[in-house]
């Protein structure tokens, strides 16, 4: 199929930002419908070919006539759909670590989100506790498993680099002395940022540095 | 390797439970060690071998003298051992079903979460309206994505089919009218449990059907 695919999200980074990378990386012709008002994103589930999918929801991969969605799926279906099956994980080893790490940075991910969503008057005051108590372990684990090898699941890539680049990228941004501690995560930072299409795309107008998550939503982003 | 796994939870249903299913289902010799008190499992987790363990949690399975974590890890892990790679998704349809259905599992047990931790007052005024509009239609989302289907990737068992099964027993043990009448999840709850190795475990001692969560921690469980 000579077409270019289309992911479909929100114009922020959010839940697409590794899946962008991924795209990149695997090299996969690719255009981006970005929704910057929920109105777009409404008109567009409500009419045909949209309100038909059950499973209808951002992101979305629209492959020709083919629309997929859920942002775990569109992992496996892009690294099939590029001819790089290597990215799931190339033994039972390497697939049951990548299932490990994404666990974890499921943690992670749901602690950073409850940080961000302590109510607005006990933000403040709160912040900083929340992210020792909550959040730093789960990133010390990460990086003291990181320490002695260069890719999540030891010395290939897979796609859970990329959602664990995008974490980085949150801690880094929210807490810029993160990783004076962090060693393991610094290492893995800069090595996904040195991948050539990464660095190319990091330079490009086509990356979002910012924000995060949906302008205005959270305490953060 | 001839000897028995050793599978560790907390001594209810939880992350443990459609694991259970799974390994009862697999036919794999299996112990298990039911941590009561969190004593128990923070007395372990401070010592040697555990103390020396960075991704240490549980549930856990012990195989000699190895140790897995991470629940999702644990699905593929036991895949393997069991010499079923095909419970992971046969073909890259399979996979990417099996990833689609955990998508939705993840956000129906999220919003689900969000109603059992309320506060007792909130809970109190507000369960049933919270139900209708923020879980019922995922709950339908996955009903018809089951539609004309036997499991969840379509013709074949896959591990998402046990975690499936476990949040529709946890439904039917919450709202069992909203259960009874959705007919797709209905009918994958009669086909799992009618499963030779499912039924014989239901059956069984073995067996436990509560609590889901730990006592007393959420306003239902």
């Amino acid at each position: 199929m000579g077409d270019k695919v289309v992911l479909g999200y929100w114009a922020i980074r959010g839940l697409a930002q590794p899946l962008r990378f991924y795209l990149e990386y695997l090299g996969l012709p690719y255009e981006e419908k970005r929704y910057y008002k929920p109105e777009e994103w409404f008109a567009d589930v409500t009419s045909a070919p949209l309100n038909q999918h059950v499973l209808v929801n951002l992101p979305y991969i629209k492959d020709g006539e083919e629309l997929v969605f859920e942002s775990q799926a569109l992992y496996i279906y892009l690294a099939y759909r590029a001819n790089k099956p290597e990215l799931l994980g190339q033994n039972p080893k390497e697939q049951v670590t990548l299932a490990s790490i994404r666990g974890v940075l499921q943690d992670l991910f749901k602690s950073l989100i409850a940080l961000f969503t302590i109510p607005e008057d006990k933000y403040e005051a709160k912040k900083d506790d929340f992210f020792n108590q909550e959040v730093l372990w789960i990133a010390e684990k990460l990086s003291k498993f990181l320490e002695n090898q260069k890719w999540a699941v030891g010395d290939n890539l897979t796609y859970i680099d990329f959602q664990l680049f995008e974490a980085e990228e949150i801690l880094r941004n929210y807490k810029p002395d993160v990783f004076t501690t962090l060693v393991g995560l610094k290492k893995h930072n800069e090595n996904f940022a040195s991948l050539p299409a990464i660095g190319k795309y990091q330079s490009s107008d086509k990356m979002i540095a910012r924000p995060f998550y949906p302008p205005g939503m959270y305490r953060w982003g | 390797m001839a000897d028995k796994l050793l599978f560790g939870y907390w001594g209810i249903r939880g992350l443990g439970q459609p694991l259970r299913y799974y390994l009862e289902y697999l036919g794999l010799p299996f112990e298990e060690k039911r941590y009561v008190k969190p004593e128990e499992w923070f007395g372990e987790v401070a010592q040697p071998p555990l103390n020396n363990e960075v991704l240490v949690n549980l549930p856990y399975v012990k195989d000699g003298d190895k140790w897995v974590f991470e629940s999702g890890a644990l699905y593929v892990y036991l895949a393997h051992k069991a010499n079923r790679a095909d419970l992971l998704g046969s073909t890259p349809d399979e996979q990417v079903a099996l990833a689609q259905t955990k998508g939705v599992l993840q956000d129906l047990l999220k919003v689900f979460f969000t109603l059992i931790t309320l506060t007792e007052e909130e809970y109190a005024a507000k369960k049933d309206e919270y139900f209708k509009t923020e879980i019922l239609w995922l709950i339908e989302k996955l009903n018809a994505f089951l539609a004309g289907k036997t499991w969840a990737s379509g013709n074949n068992i896959t591990y998402v089919d046990f975690q499936l099964f476990e949040i529709e027993e946890t439904l039917k043990a919450f709202n069992a009218d909203v259960f009874n009448s959705q007919a797709n999840i209905k009918k994958h709850h009669d086909e799992f449990s009618n499963l030779p190795q499912i039924k014989a475990y239901l059956a069984s001692e073995r067996f436990i059907a509560g609590p889901f969560y730990p006592p007393g921690r959420f306003r239902w469980g």
